[in-house]
Order: structure tokens, then C-alpha cells, then sequence
């Protein structure tokens, strides 16, 4: 299974997915797909030159290459190129000019220096006469010819203009040099859409400019005669406090980070992601050859996985392998994703094995570290601001983050530490002890207001930012590990929680013995009420999401179904499709028939519950829904009987109440009874009622069987514990005598507890009162 | 084996494991999984022959109704120290995979000490692929995003994969 | 004898597929010197009395599938004499130089 990831949103509409074993995603909500976040920088430096060209350039120059992505965000600077002087430019002074009536003309002027091929601009030349760009011809020492027409060097021609006889005045500046960048690096990411090239002005290395902008991609080596005064935008590297403006402050996100959350303006991640799905092979050279490892290449320096799905993003992680005569750790090179084997930097030294447990992690240096993007800018991360916590032994792991008004909340198992900061979490933030509660992992905390309620191994409990309230003294048992319902924490990366605000009830997600996330421990922090929830499918995801215009917490299982919580009277069914329940026709291991029932394709993937006879209890997953059959997804561990009723989507409730004693009556007969009160369904659905005398885990049963009319609402059954109760009583009220003739002294017969089951078919079952006759006062 | 039913979205896991004839019988212990739900861990058992834990790691090979392979994994120890003679691979039931029953076979060769082959080892086991299913898989994470044009729900899966989904409704 | 086990759910109609890694005395593969055969047996019907009945034979292939050697496979299709919600065993026999072998395993018809 891959790495559980979280998903931040930021406020232009982003969101990310940090997961640590690949690049950060993104999300825009326009996109087709997700891309990697951020912007990849260049990784080699351009290589600067002079060349012959048509401006002048004068000074000492760096350049820069930079990416940039469709939306214009850029990339941090690639290494800095060479040192590039460019060098004076010839002047003199045009003593005479001659024959200027030809295609070409002689100039004098002293020792001029000139090469065939250079390029001059005459100035100073009265208007009509030879002020202009010209190609230096034939020379000598003390003359050269210039072309009064540009071609055969230029492609362009310019008219031949009558001209006066020369009459002095006129200086000539040669204009020949350009700058050419080589070694221009081609992006192979398909998120780069432009190169920039920036250059300096002569004189100032903080402020950098573009230079060249390249949209094509394909070039290595590009030629630029602009002038200082012509280059492009400004790019400053530096503000005048020494702050990174444009160097290294746009990194990509950290991608081995595994939690992030959004709190004023910048992301924060923390927590490495630890991996270790299957196992590694591992060779060591000096215990003998392996003719299928590559001869060139030492075998103790490749590590092959086995179930894995390594990815290159884990390129220089640190890698522990636990070999059978000890671990060792190695930095691993190179990875090859589609072979799954990686390089380590070192042979490895221990026991050569097929098959041994290892683990990949972000190098030691990372260890308990807080990575953020820059301000408003969450795709930017200066990667050497980094708050280091400190190690407490006593913690546990780095779990989580938790933003709480303004602070941000670190979460370990077993303590809280918080961060708060005015202008910049390195410059004055500051981390302090919160709290000696902890949390699961970063899915198991929930924020109303200033509130947050937490679980962790030791149970959950209210945080307000200062002090802790447990919560969990009722339910002690799940987290003692001593119940048979306690918490099977080797699932603990899938737990989550749950808020429904409209119902102001928590549901924390979690295993309880050796099953899948398929149970919930539902907390109304209004009432101050806990319940379990059973689910006939693991709940392993969810979120607060706006539904047909409510706030509503939906929830993520298998087979991709996104269900809505507390919605219907069932589990798993669309709005407005009915919910079937009726008898068995007949039943298979594996498919159930009720020859009177027509059942919808929709069915699909809702559970079927058995309510009443043969095989009751037992709770399948619809697999194929079909006519009068419907197939499940584990066999029937009861085959139900022809009768036996079921309930689509039907789930079972069970409530039992506290211990009640009973009123003490000496040698009368005591007159008893348990009243229930409750709102009348629409159609049939179960609901019984049943006695536990004392501190019996058997029900009483009843001595005669009795219709549900002639028991006014409840039947009942010889030999049976269960006061069936009629649902669809128009009175909502329905009562079962218990009276007793108990001797005096007798210790029998003093306490009792009551039990109420359903499964709800149409309508919600809504239980408003439970009346005891003949107990004592509590 | 009987490894279960399954939907199109769901794991498998395959086990096998590695005995060897070689002279000299003992009991070990290997973990035994409740038929209903394959995935959960009942206890130990004994098994009467000799575990083997040398050599290479057994391969499991995948075949469809039709005996098309549809899979082939090497397998790794589920439990290096506690049986390490019992190996696991994990497989997706992604759209590659057809409904229908479906065969793994797992093999292994035993070699002896100056590597040569003393002969070869296999598991037959079969497993359904029900319909119902959907090859995204399981959420594994969610988020909620309400923008002005649309409402997606977010969604990362244990198939490996991301998706959007828009305007949910119930 | 082997343990094939429980094959699967077939519903009535369908075809269900067979395989079998042919091992020796010493529970490592074979190469049967004939292709397997098999037999199936169900409940015989009530009114026919008690106690099992063949209900189809057949045999496996005569070369290994995926060149695993032993590994012979098939297919058996349920026709309509096979009675859904039923349980069937299935017997196959082979053999080699070594002796005779043979492996049990069932399936359900839904």
C-alpha cells in the first residue's frame, strides 16, 4: 500500500498532496491531472563568452539560468557561470576619406588596429555625409577600406548615396562584440515552459536582469549583443537586509515529507516518511559471485527490492538495512524505479541474503525538522530554513501538525509542542512544551473553534492550546489493551477522524482486534456521550465537505465509494432509492433469492443484513445485484433459511442500559415492567427488547408465546429472551410486564440491565424514553 | 489454498510457503488465517515437515480463469524471524485482472550447499475475483475543494492513484 | 494424498478452472507420464438413494502450464446436472516412474 498522504489547500486555490516517497503534487481545479509542485532548478552553470557581434559591451559580467513554469513562477538560480571581461573599444579619428564615390571608400586614421570584418559607426561627419555602420574592408596600417553598402558581410543593402568630397571632422567607434552563453542546460521536465538567462550590469552584482528569454527549449547556446542599458527585467538577488530574494528561495517542496498543513500564508511540513513495504535483497561481494548482477558494476553496491516500489525521489536517503548478523546504513546513490534496485554509495558489508526487512528514511541531517515555504508563496522553500526541534525521548515519533489560531501545533505520540513566531518561524520562532498528550497520527484531531480533541494511544481528549481534559475515563477499556474491543494500533496510519458539526459529534476511525478500520468511536461533545459504531466495510478516509447545501462529513471506503455520514435510515444506498426487506426465498453460500423481490443494480456494494431467523445477525457486502438474487462477498457462515428476513443496507444498533436496582417489596409480589417510548415507522423494521437479571450475560427468557397483538405491540416467544417490538405502532408506546414473586431474602433478582437491538429499515429508529416500572430510585 | 473473495479494488495477499525434503523432520510453526477473512491472524499452528530457508525466494505466478498470467511477483518473508519460512506477496486486483477464479502457483527450488538443485517446491492456491469492484481501490486520504466554477472531492487510493471528483451529491 | 482444497463459487452454467502441481512422494514437483485425470463426485439425489456419484471426468493437460514443471490445468464446465447450492469433490489421479499419486479438492455450484 503506498504512503497515507495528506492534502493541504492554500489560498490561491491550490491544493497539495505531500505523501514522501515522490514529488509534491498539485491541484488546481483546472488541471487534467495532478503535476509535480514547484519548479525544477538547472543544475549546471551556462558558460559565458565574447564573440564578434553587432553592440558594444563593455564590463564584467555573470549570467544565471533560471526555469520558468506556464504561469510564470520560476525556478532558483542555476550555479553561477564564469567570470566574462569584456574588453574596450577601438576609436580614432578619420582623417580623410577617399573615392567615396565607389562602392567603396578609404579612410585614414592612424594606427587604427583594425581587422577585416569589423563593424564601425562614423559619427561626427557633417549629415548628408558618411555617418553610418560600416564594414571594415582590406587594411593597412594607417588606412582601411569601408563598404558603402553592408553586403557582401550583411544581407541587407542600403542605397548608395551621392556624397560630398570629405571635409574632415568625422571619428569612427568600432561596434563589434556580443556575448555568447553555451552549455545553455535543455529541460527535460515537462513543467518548464521558458529559460531566462540573466546578466548583470557592469558594476553591480546584486541585481541581475533577462538577458535572453527562451521559449523553444531546444538550443544550448545563445548570443546576446545587449547593451546594459537594453537588458530586460530586473531580478534582484538580494534585499538590502541580505535576504534571498531570487536565489535559493524557490526550491521545490521537500518531498520526503509526509504531513503539511496551511497556517498564515506558508505551508509547513513536517514528519520523513519511514518506508519499508517487502524486502530487500543484498549481496556482499567478498562472499562470492552472482553471474546475473552486471560484471562492471560491484554486486555489493546494488540493492534489489523485493515488493517494493522505490521511486527516484529517494535518491540520496539514508538506507538501513537489517542483515542477519546486524543493521548497517548506506546513502543510497541512485535508484532505478523500473527495475526496483538502487545503488548504495558504499558496498555493503554484511551478510549476503535474498530476503531481509530494511528501512529508507530522509538522511539524519532531516531528523526532527520543520521545512516551510516562504511567505505566500507555497510552492517556494528556501531549504535551509529549517527549525530543528529537539529530541525528547520521552515524545515518540513526529506525527503530526496542527494549526490552532496563531500557533502551530507539533504533534508527537506522546507530547504536544507548540510554534509561534512574529515575522519568520527562523528568525523568531519559537518551540515550547504544550502538552504531555500526544496524537496517532496526523488524521486524529479534529478543531471546533478554539477546541481540539485529540486521540492518542492513551485515549482522546479536549485540548484548548493550554491545558488537556480527557474524555475517554468511560471508555478506558478500548486503550488499555486488556478488552476484547480494545484498539489494534498495527493499523494506526489508517485511523482518522470524523467531525459532523451539525450533529456536533467526533467519529475516530479505528481497528479493534485484528479487523480492518471498519469501527468508530463516536463522541458528542455536546452531550459529553460515547458509542461504538460498527461498519460493514472499512471507513478509511474523509473530510468535511458542502452537500446539497450542508456541511456534512463524507467518507471514503473501498472500491471507490465516497459515502455521505448520518444521511438515511440505511447504510450505502443513494438518496431516494428504497432500501428492500423482505423474506428469503432461498439462500446459497454465496447468493441470496427472494422470488417477490425485484433488486436494483444499485445495490451494489451496500451491506445486506440477516434480521430475524435462521442465520440472523450476519452482515455481507452486496457484490452483484440482480433480479431476485443478490450475490455477496464472503460466504454465509449460517445458511439463512427460506423466511429468515433481511434488510438491505440494514446495519444492527444496540443500546444497554446502566444497572438498575430494583425496589425492594419484601413478601409481595413486585409489579415490574420496561415501558419503551418511541416514534412509530412508516414501514416494518426490527427492534427488540431484552432483560439481563443481576450481572447475567444470558437474557431472561419468557415463559409463553404471545402475538404482537395480543401483546399490544410486543411478541413473544417461549424459551425466548426477546421482546420483539412492533415499530409501526401508531402509538409509539408499548410495554412488557415482568413481574415477580421473588421470596424476600432471597440475593436473586435485585439488579437488572436492559437491552434494546435494531435495525432500522426505512425510517430512523428514535427511542425517547426507556420506563422501568418498579425500580428503585436512582 | 483457498485465499478468499475479492472485488476488482481489493488486495490479495499470496502466500507460500518453503519446506524441503531434506532428511530429517521437525515442526515449525506457521501463522494460520481464518478462511473468511483471509486477512486476519488467528495464531500458530504446526506443520509436521522441515522449513526451509535458504536459496532464493519463491515467485508467485498468477493465472486468470483462462489460465492467462495475469500477475508474477517474487515473494518476501512475512515474518523474517518469527516463521521465515513463510513467504507473502501483495497484489492489486486492479482492471488487469478479470473476474473469475483465478490460480497462483508459487514455486521455489532448493539447492544444495555447493548450489546445486536438488528439486523444486509449489503451491497451488485459488482465489475469487467478484464483481462490484472498482480499480481506483480503497481512499486512503480525502480533501474537500470548493471553488467558485465547482466542488471536487480529492482523493489518494491504495491503487496508487489520485483522482478528482466533481460536484458530489448524494 | 494432496490437498488441492477449495477451488471457488461457480455459478451454474459457467466453467470452473482446474490446476495441479504434480509432487512426488517427497512433495516435490513432478512430471506425471500422463496427462492427470480427475473424477467429480456429488450427493446422489435423495430419491436414488444414498451416498456419492460420479458426476463428470476428465483430464488435465498434457503439458506444463507456464513451463512450471507439474503444473497441469483445465477447465470443467457446469452443465446443467450439476445442482446449484451444491458441493462437489473432485479426485485426481496421477502418476509417475515413482508410483501413483492423487489430490483431493472441491467447488461449489451457486
Amino acid at each position: 500500500m503506498p504512503p497515507v498522504g495528506t492534502f493541504t489547500e492554500t489560498n490561491d486555490g491550490n491544493v497539495f498532496h505531500f505523501r514522501g516517497d515522490q514529488s509534491v503534487k498539485r491541484w488546481d481545479g483546472f488541471l487534467g491531472d495532478y503535476v509535480d509542485a514547484g519548479v525544477p532548478v538547472p543544475g549546471s552553470a551556462v558558460t559565458s563568452a565574447s564573440v564578434g557581434g553587432d553592440s558594444y559591451i563593455v564590463g564584467i559580467y555573470y549570467a544565471y539560468l533560471r526555469f520558468l513554469d506556464s504561469r510564470g513562477k520560476v525556478s532558483n538560480l542555476s550555479p553561477v557561470s564564469n567570470k566574462l571581461i569584456m574588453g574596450g573599444v577601438r576609436y580614432g579619428v578619420c582623417t580623410s576619406i577617399e573615392e567615396w564615390a565607389e562602392p567603396t571608400a578609404y579612410v585614414t586614421s592612424a594606427s587604427h588596429g583594425l581587422t577585416t570584418g569589423a563593424l564601425i559607426r562614423i559619427t561626427g561627419g557633417r549629415s548628408d555625409h558618411f555617418n553610418g555602420e560600416f564594414r571594415v574592408g582590406a587594411t593597412t596600417q594607417n588606412t582601411f577600406e569601408i563598404w558603402l553598402q553592408l553586403t557582401p558581410y550583411d544581407e541587407f543593402d542600403i542605397d548608395i548615396r551621392t556624397r560630398q568630397r570629405y571635409q574632415g571632422g568625422a571619428t569612427w567607434l568600432e561596434i563589434g562584440n556580443a556575448i555568447q552563453y553555451s552549455d545553455v542546460e535543455v529541460p527535460t521536465d515537462s513543467r518548464v515552459v521558458t529559460r531566462q538567462i540573466l546578466r548583470n550590469k557592469d558594476g553591480n552584482v546584486n541585481t541581475f536582469y533577462v538577458d535572453i528569454e527562451d521559449t523553444d527549449l531546444t538550443a544550448t547556446t545563445f548570443t546576446s549583443t545587449n547593451a546594459d542599458i537594453n537588458l530586460g527585467e530586473e531580478v534582484p538577488l538580494l534585499a538590502n537586509d541580505g535576504t534571498d530574494l531570487n536565489i535559493s528561495r524557490h526550491s521545490e517542496p521537500p518531498d520526503f515529507k509526509r504531513v503539511a498543513v496551511h497556517h498564515y500564508s506558508r505551508i509547513f511540513a513536517a514528519k520523513n516518511l519511514d518506508y519499508r513495504e517487502g524486502s530487500v535483497g543484498v549481496i556482499n561481494s567478498a562472499e562470492g559471485p552472482n553471474s546475473e548482477v552486471p560484471s562492471q558494476t560491484d554486486q555489493s553496491l546494488i540493492v534489489t527490492g523485493i515488493g517494493t516500489k522505490w521511486t527516484s525521489a529517494m535518491a540520496g536517503r539514508s538506507l538501513l538495512i537489517n542483515a542477519p548478523d546486524g543493521a548497517t546504513k548506506y546513502t543510497i546513490a541512485s535508484v532505478d524505479a523500473d527495475e526496483q534496485t538502487l545503488q548504495i554509495e558504499t558496498p555493503y558489508s554484511g551478510e549476503t541474503s535474498s530476503a531481509v526487512s530494511y528501512s529508507i528514511s530522509a538522511p539524519d541531517s532531516e531528523k526532527l525538522t520543520l521545512h516551510f515555504s516562504e511567505p505566500g508563496l507555497p510552492e517556494s522553500w528556501a531549504r535551509d530554513k529549517v527549525l530543528t526541534l529537539t529530541d525528547d525521548p520521552h515524545s515518540g515519533d513526529l506525527v503530526g501538525l496542527m494549526p490552532m489560531g496563531p500557533r502551530l501545533f507539533i504533534l508527537f505520540e506522546h507530547r504536544t509542542q507548540s510554534l509561534a513566531y512574529a515575522s519568520a518561524p527562523d528568525l523568531d520562532g519559537q518551540v515550547s512544551f504544550s502538552s504531555a498528550r500526544g496524537c496517532v497520527n496526523q488524521r486524529c484531531w479534529i478543531r471546533d473553534g478554539s477546541t481540539a480533541y485529540l486521540m492518542d494511544q492513551r485515549g482522546v481528549y479536549a485540548f484548548n492550546g493550554n491545558q488537556t481534559k480527557d474524555l475517554t475515563s468511560q471508555i478506558q477499556g478500548f486503550f488499555t489493551g486488556n478488552d476484547e474491543f480494545s484498539i489494534s494500533w498495527g493499523n494506526s496510519d489508517l485511523f482518522h477522524a470524523s467531525h459532523d458539526p451539525s450533529t456536533r459529534s467526533i467519529r475516530w476511525f479505528v481497528s479493534l482486534g485484528s479487523s480492518k478500520v471498519r469501527f468508530a468511536l463516536a463522541f458528542n461533545y455536546g452531550t459529553q456521550g460515547w458509542w461504538l459504531e460498527e461498519y460493514s466495510e472499512p471507513i478509511t478516509a474523509s473530510t468535511l465537505a458542502h452537500v446539497d447545501g450542508f456541511q456534512k462529513a463524507i467518507w471514503g471506503g473501498p472500491v471507490h465509494r465516497v459515502l455521505k455520514s448520518e444521511t438515511g435510515a440505511v447504510d450505502g444506498l443513494p438518496t431516494g432509492k428504497t432500501a428492500a426487506r423482505g423474506s428469503v426465498s432461498s439462500a446459497r453460500s454465496t447468493v441470496l433469492s427472494d422470488n417477490n423481490a425485484v433488486f436494483i443494480p444499485e445495490y451494489a456494494g451496500s451491506p445486506v443484513c440477516i434480521i430475524e431467523g435462521r442465520g440472523k445477525g450476519q452482515v455481507r457486502t452486496i457484490v452483484r445485484s440482480d433480479g431476485h438474487e443478490l450475490e455477496i462477498d464472503r460466504p454465509f457462515s449460517i445458511l439463512p433459511a427460506a423466511g429468515s428476513v433481511y434488510q438491505v443496507g440494514g446495519f444492527k444498533w444496540k443500546y444497554k442500559t446502566p444497572v438498575i436496582r430494583w425496589a425492594p417489596v419484601g413478601s409481595k409480589k413486585a409489579i415490574r415492567s420496561v415501558s419503551l417510548r418511541f416514534s412509530p415507522s412508516s414501514a416494518e423494521s426490527t427492534l427488540v427488547a431484552r432483560r439481563y437479571e443481576d450481572f447475567s450475560s444470558t437474557a431472561s427468557t419468557l415463559s409463553y408465546t404471545r402475538t404482537s397483538e395480543e401483546g399490544d405491540g410486543v411478541s413473544t416467544e417461549e424459551g425466548s429472551g426477546d421482546m420483539v417490538i412492533d415499530t409501526t405502532d401508531s402509538l409509539g408506546f408499548v410495554s412488557q410486564a415482568i413481574d415477580s414473586t421473588s421470596s424476600p431474602r432471597t440475593r436473586r433478582g435485585r439488579s437488572v440491565r436492559f437491552e434494546l437491538e435494531g435495525t432500522t429499515s426505512t425510517d430512523r429508529h428514535k427511542i425517547y424514553e426507556i420506563i422501568v416500572e418498579g425500580a428503585n430510585q436512582q | 489454498m483457498y485465499l478468499g473473495r475479492y472485488r476488482q479494488g481489493e488486495w490479495v495477499v499470496l502466500r507460500g510457503q518453503k519446506i524441503t525434503p531434506v532428511s530429517g523432520s521437525a515442526t515449525y510453526p506457521y501463522p494460520q488465517y481464518d478462511a473468511v477473512d483471509p486477512n486476519r491472524l488467528l495464531g500458530a499452528k504446526t506443520h509436521d515437515t522441515t522449513q526451509f530457508t535458504g536459496g532464493t525466494n519463491p515467485v508467485v505466478q498468477v493465472y486468470d480463469k483462462e489460465f492467462n498470467k495475469v500477475a508474477e511477483k517474487e515473494m518476501w518473508p512475512e515474518f523474517p524471524v518469527k516463521y521465515p519460512a513463510i513467504f507473502k506477496a501483495s497484489l492489486f486486483l486492479g482492471s488487469d485482472i478479470p473476474e473469475g477464479i483465478c490460480t497462483s502457483i508459487t514455486t521455489y527450488t532448493n539447492y544444495n550447499r555447493i548450489g546445486g538443485v536438488i528439486n523444486s517446491q509449489g503451491m497451488v492456491c485459488s482465489f475469487e475475483v467478484l464483481p462490484g469492484g472498482h480499480a481506483s481501490g480503497s481512499y486512503i486520504a480525502m480533501h474537500y475543494l470548493d471553488l467558485p466554477h465547482a466542488k471536487f472531492v480529492l482523493g489518494q487510493h491504495d491503487s496508487d492513484s489520485l483522482d478528482f471528483r466533481k460536484n458530489p451529491k448524494v | 494424498m494432496l490437498d488441492v482444497g477449495f477451488i471457488g463459487h461457480v455459478e451454474a452454467g459457467g466453467r470452473i478452472p482446474l490446476a495441479l502441481l504434480c509432487k512426488g512422494s517427497g512433495m516435490q514437483t513432478i512430471t506425471p507420464s500422463a496427462a492427470p485425470t480427475y473424477k467429480v463426485y456429488g450427493a446422489r439425489p435423495a430419491a436414488s438413494g444414498s451416498g456419492m456419484m460420479e458426476m463428470a471426468s476428465g483430464t488435465l493437460g498434457s503439458s506444463d502450464t507456464g513451463s512450471i514443471t507439474g503444473f497441469r490445468t483445465g477447465t470443467l464446465d457446469i452443465d446443467y446436472k450439476f445442482g446449484a447450492g451444491s458441493l462437489y469433490v473432485m479426485v485426481f489421479s496421477y502418476s509417475d516412474s515413482g508410483g501413483s499419486y492423487g489430490a483431493m479438492g472441491s467447488f461449489e455450484v451457486t
